[in-house]
């Protein structure tokens, strides 16, 4: 047992005891007792939303500025699985969070004329088959296939088999259970997400003013920022100051010149054309993502319409042509204007500098093409919350939470490289860019040693993981020259039945499912009427 | 793709073996067919007659290659054991006396990882005690004994133990578990390689010559042959060991690890005795004061020496280094037996056809390389502080600013491990985490009050390790 003495010496207090001595952060005038969040689109809420829940209302004032003059993006409306374990930390009851959102289920993305014109795959947010024999079933499936035992990979995955036939049902936690063989994530309302969001902080002392930040103040020595005043004339002073202000990056950039890497030589889409539309096609559970000659355009169903964009790249395609483009590929009549966004591919050289954390568009981007900018933000709140700060802003702080957020966002941004670079398309400018440039060395040390032999390397931070680079991978056609030898240890009568049974157990547990249209109405109805939910 | 036909072991180490059995039963199809022959060369190099410990990870092991925990109590003189009691490796501050043990700290109370309560505790009531909220210790520390426990709401679920046993005796037993491995007695006189660069065939004296499309080298000969440069491990001084046997001194199950000046002393129960192990720096400590600390004992033991450090790469065209081959450090860490059972598993993630295929070899290498140098970096943060990485530096430096514990990518330790050591050698964190301010103090103080009591509660209920000993040492000795 250790027994301490506080000991308020002249260099501060100590806890001593007999094993060691413990310095005691004076407590009270170093702890942080004013955050401030600039921006009030997803990412501020997100922050405000986690923060009130988890830090005492009376220990921490947190308030949130807004602009209505700025508007706010008003994408950003389909998500990865982690969201739901965000979900669960704040105590949101998930019926009561789709109706109020209008979301509907998301199995995964759905990409069509990728690798190819035509070729159409699913990333799912599941398995692919068992292991069997201490081998990788992806593996058993390329020797499969390469002997014509097998069909697609997606053959042999249940959420595949979920999203092509329009079916949904919640996961089972039993290991056993092919059920236990998926995930999902939501597709939401981007606006109502904000506004969810909001009324869940207000409720929890955050405090919201309407105003635009028309100066930034800071510390003539140290350059933090001290105070931010509003067109108003209020000045609002803060310790701590959370930039969310979307690609203005009024903080971390316009006032604290922080330096953005730009990535747009790997993923040169630089523009989106978005726009709602009516749902005519019935409710999959996926987003689905086309590719076009230039760029790709996106498919979000919620429940009471359809979400759509053209992310392109203006070096490739001028801006009339990619409306056209747009508006050419929609099911139904349009219930918005167009709208134009514009963006660089990159990130800030540092998220967190001086008192300043960036969240959200301010502090980076990578197109929307896995949904990844969500999870990004999630992913940033609760890094910050590991690592929060007092006042003395220590650089152990900043420097670890800058070097996770910095290796996240690399390793997502290969992914996505992927995507563009695995393709055998020739029929653009663009793609024929994106085929045959320099790739970045760590994306290509991965493509190779998959290319031998079908190994995902396997990183302890990697957000995305064995079964999402299969999918793209096998998707878009990149076939390995060789597999597991140890595959061998089933015989060839051994695999073909594998190949049978696992397909046939997962179209067994498919077919017992409910349509995912059905499964909604019954579960969270927003507004989902019977000829909207076709499936 | 053509399968590897013959796949040769180098050594006679328990690293050898464990190959052999390991990828003797890997390599059998379901319907009995062998897909490589795997034949071990038995080399005539001298065994260290040591005990070794092992995580509870070694299970899936061992049930890998067919062997259950009895089998090991009775052939490999194993015993279970919990942790390891540290002595004298304060950091100049306390008497750096504490427990290392296999299983967690506490369960969370919120979302910040159950060790800022640790703080948040001695800084609210000016006492905490560690060990208090960890199961293992406690078991360990008490003498007691649990088969594994299931579950998932008792404290002991996420408690395992780890087996001590003796190298030479799992040996033997390793050599019965792998049936399928042909085995060719003789001495390494040389080998020859093919035009590509690749050893084709390894040459015994009396002129027999071995050929295979892959060398497994668990000897170290073949790895020096081939001059696949070494680097030393800085900052890591031992150089020798000296191992004896003795009296069990101890009735529970736990390791003791004592500093002395120059070395460090490892104690650990076996079946029938302890084996105590002296590791040291031969420019602090001279053979006959190395004797002398062992005592009667110390006389007559065989001096080990060795450097600490790594080959650059493990796997090198068609061969690959594992165990002492590959790298060595001095033990402190308890990581050999875990060491080699990650370089298998990894060779057989990667597992190679006769197509010369670099790409696994580099990503082989990647993995094990990194894996070897976070182990080091364990092993150096026992130590005085001038010894310590850049690494290491920096895992201690968050550790005291804000009790944050980085792992990084191919960790070998745990997040518990660290923290028993850091905390163990008096690195405290000045701060704890900020969201356990929101909590209700005198309620968290009851919910912290409520699991040492638990804790408490079912270590006491427990068998005492004594019994099971005598059980196991029973049976060992009908057996034999
Ligand atoms: C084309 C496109 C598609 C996307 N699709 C997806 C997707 O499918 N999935 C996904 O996860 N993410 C997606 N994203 C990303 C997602 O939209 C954003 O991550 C998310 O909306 C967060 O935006 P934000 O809150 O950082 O910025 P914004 O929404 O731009 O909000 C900025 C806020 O700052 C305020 N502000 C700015 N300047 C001032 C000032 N001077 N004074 C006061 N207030 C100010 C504004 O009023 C506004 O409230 C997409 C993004 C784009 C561009």
């Amino acid at each position: 047992m250790d027994n301490y003495h506080i000991n308020k010496g002249g260099q501060g207090a100590y806890i001593e005891s007999a094993r060691g001595r413990m310095k005691v952060t004076d407590c009270n005038d170093k702890k942080i007792k004013r955050v401030l969040i600039v921006g009030g689109g997803t990412s501020g809420w997100i922050a405000a939303a986690s923060l009130s829940h988890l830090y005492n209302h009376a220990d921490l004032n947190i308030r949130l500025v807004e602009s209505q003059e700025i508007a706010t993006v008003g994408v950003g409306e389909a998500t990865v699985p982690h969201i739901r374990y965000f979900n669960a930390r704040l105590g949101l009851d998930e019926r009561e969070f789709m109706k109020s959102t209008q979301a509907t289920f998301k199995l995964g993305n759905e990409f069509r004329n990728w690798g190819r014109e035509g070729l159409r795959y699913a990333h799912p947010f599941g398995a692919f088959g068992e292991s069997v024999a201490g081998v990788g079933f992806h593996h058993h499936w390329v020797r499969a296939h390469k002997k014509g035992l097998a069909s697609e990979i997606g053959d042999y995955a249940l959420s595949v088999q979920m999203m092509n036939k329009g079916r949904f049902a919640l996961p089972d936690k039993d290991p056993q259970s092919v059920l236990s063989t998926f995930s999902y994530a939501y597709q939401f309302d981007a606006y109502l997400y904000a506004a969810y969001l909001r009324k869940y902080s207000e409720a929890r002392g955050v405090v919201r003013t309407e105003g635009k930040v028309t100066h930034v103040e800071q510390h003539p020595e140290t350059g933090d920022v001290t105070a931010i005043q509003l067109a108003s004339g209020e000045r609002i002073v803060a310790d701590l100051f959370i930039d969310c202000t979307g690609f203005h990056g009024l903080l971390i950039e316009q006032t604290l010149k922080t330096g953005y890497e730009d990535w747009s030589h790997w993923l040169p889409n630089d523009r989106a054309w978005a726009v709602n539309c009516e749902i005519r096609e019935g409710h999959l559970p996926l987003t689905r993502n086309t590719a076009h000659k230039v760029g790709w355009q996106w498919r979000i169903p919620l429940q009471h319409r359809l979400g759509n964009g053209y992310v392109h790249s203006s070096a490739f395609i001028d801006e009339q042509d990619a409306l056209d483009t747009l508006m050419n590929n929609l099911e139904g009549p349009t219930l918005t204007e167009p709208k134009l966004l514009k963006f660089v591919t990159g990130k800030r050289k540092k998220q967190w500098n001086k008192n300043v954390v960036a969240i959200g568009l301010s502090s980076g981007f990578l197109e929307p093409l896995e949904s990844t900018s969500i999870h990004l933000i999630h992913l940033a709140v609760t890094n910050l919350v590991e690592m929060f700060p007092d006042k003395d802003f220590r650089d152990e702080d900043r420097d670890e939470y800058n070097r996770i957020m910095s290796m996240e966002y690399t390793r997502v941004r290969d992914f996505l490289i992927l995507h563009y670079h695995a393709t055998e398309r020739t029929d653009s400018e663009f793609w024929n860019y994106c085929r045959t440039m320099e790739i970045p060395d760590a994306l290509k040390y991965e493509m190779d040693l998959f290319r031998q032999r079908a190994v995902v390397v396997n990183y302890k931070q990697k957000f995305f993981l064995e079964p999402s680079w299969l999918s793209v991978y096998f998707g878009q056609g990149v076939m390995p020259d060789s597999y597991d030898p140890l595959s061998e240890r089933l015989n060839d009568a051994e695999l073909e039945a594998l190949m049978v049974h696992t397909k046939s157990r997962i179209d067994q547990a498919v077919d017992a499912m409910p349509s995912n249209g059905a499964f909604l109405e019954a579960y969270c109805p927003g507004s989902v009427t019977p000829e909207k939910a076709l499936h | 793709m053509t399968a590897l036909r013959h796949l040769v072991i180098i050594g006679d180490s328990y690293a050898a073996w464990m190959a052999a059995a390991f990828l003797g039963h890997s390599l059998k199809a379901l319907d009995g067919r062998q897909l490589t022959q795997v034949s071990v060369v038995a080399t005539d190099a001298p065994q260290s007659r040591r005990a070794l410990s092992a995580p509870p990870s070694f299970r899936a092991f061992n049930a890998r290659i067919g062997l259950n925990e009895a089998q090991l109590f009775t052939a490999a003189k194993a015993l279970p054991f919990y942790g390891s009691q540290y002595d004298g490796f304060g950091d100049g501050t306390g008497s750096g006396a504490f427990w290392r043990a296999f299983g967690d700290y506490g369960v969370r109370l919120n979302t910040a990882p159950f060790h800022h309560f640790l703080t948040w505790q001695a800084q609210q009531t000016g006492m905490v005690d560690i060990d208090d909220y960890a199961p293992a210790v406690k078991l360990a520390a008490s003498g007691r004994f649990t088969p594994p426990v299931s579950a998932m709401e008792s404290p002991l679920s996420g408690v395992g133990h780890g087996l001590n046993l003796d190298t030479a005796a799992y040996r033997r037993l390793l050599k019965t578990a792998s049936p399928m491995v042909r085995v060719i007695e003789g001495t390494l006189s040389g080998f020859s390689r093919d035009e590509l660069g690749r050893v084709s065939a390894i040459q015994l004296e009396g002129g027999q010559t071995v050929e295979a499309d892959f060398f497994i080298d668990a000897d170290g000969w073949l790895t020096e042959q081939r001059n696949v440069p070494f680097v030393a491990a800085v900052g890591l001084s031992h150089d020798r060991a000296i191992e004896v046997g003795a009296l069990h001194a101890d009735e529970r199950a736990a390791n003791h690890i004592t500093a002395v000046d120059g070395g460090f002393m490892l104690r650990r129960p076996v079946g029938g005795e302890d084996r105590i192990r002296l590791v040291y720096d031969s420019r602090q400590i001279d053979t006959d004061q190395a004797r002398n600390l062992l005592g009667d004992m110390g006389a007559e033991a065989e001096i080990e020496t060795f450097v600490q450090g790594r080959r650059t790469a493990f796997w090198q065209d068609n061969v690959l280094s594992i165990g002492e081959a590959s790298g060595v450090l001095d033990g402190i860490g308890l990581h050999e037996l875990m060491f080699v059972q990650h370089e298998l598993t990894q060779f057989l993630a990667l597992f190679p056809d006769q197509e010369s295929r670099p790409e696994l070899a580099r990503e082989y290498n990647r993995v094990l390389t990194q894996s070897f140098d976070r182990t080091a970096d364990f092993a150096r943060l026992h130590y005085a502080e001038s010894g310590w990485s850049e690494s290491v530096r920096q895992k201690v430096s968050y550790f005291r600013s804000r009790g944050y514990i980085q792992m990084l990518d191919d960790e070998t330790a745990s997040e518990a491990d660290f923290l028993s050591l850091l905390w163990g050698r008096g690195i405290r964190p000045e701060r704890y985490d900020r969201t356990i301010d929101a909590l209700d103090k005198a309620l968290t103080l009851k919910r912290l009050e409520q699991m040492r009591n638990i804790i408490n509660h079912e270590i006491n209920r427990l068998p005492s390790f004594a019994v099971l000993r005598q059980q196991i040492e029973q049976a060992a000795s009908g057996r034999a």
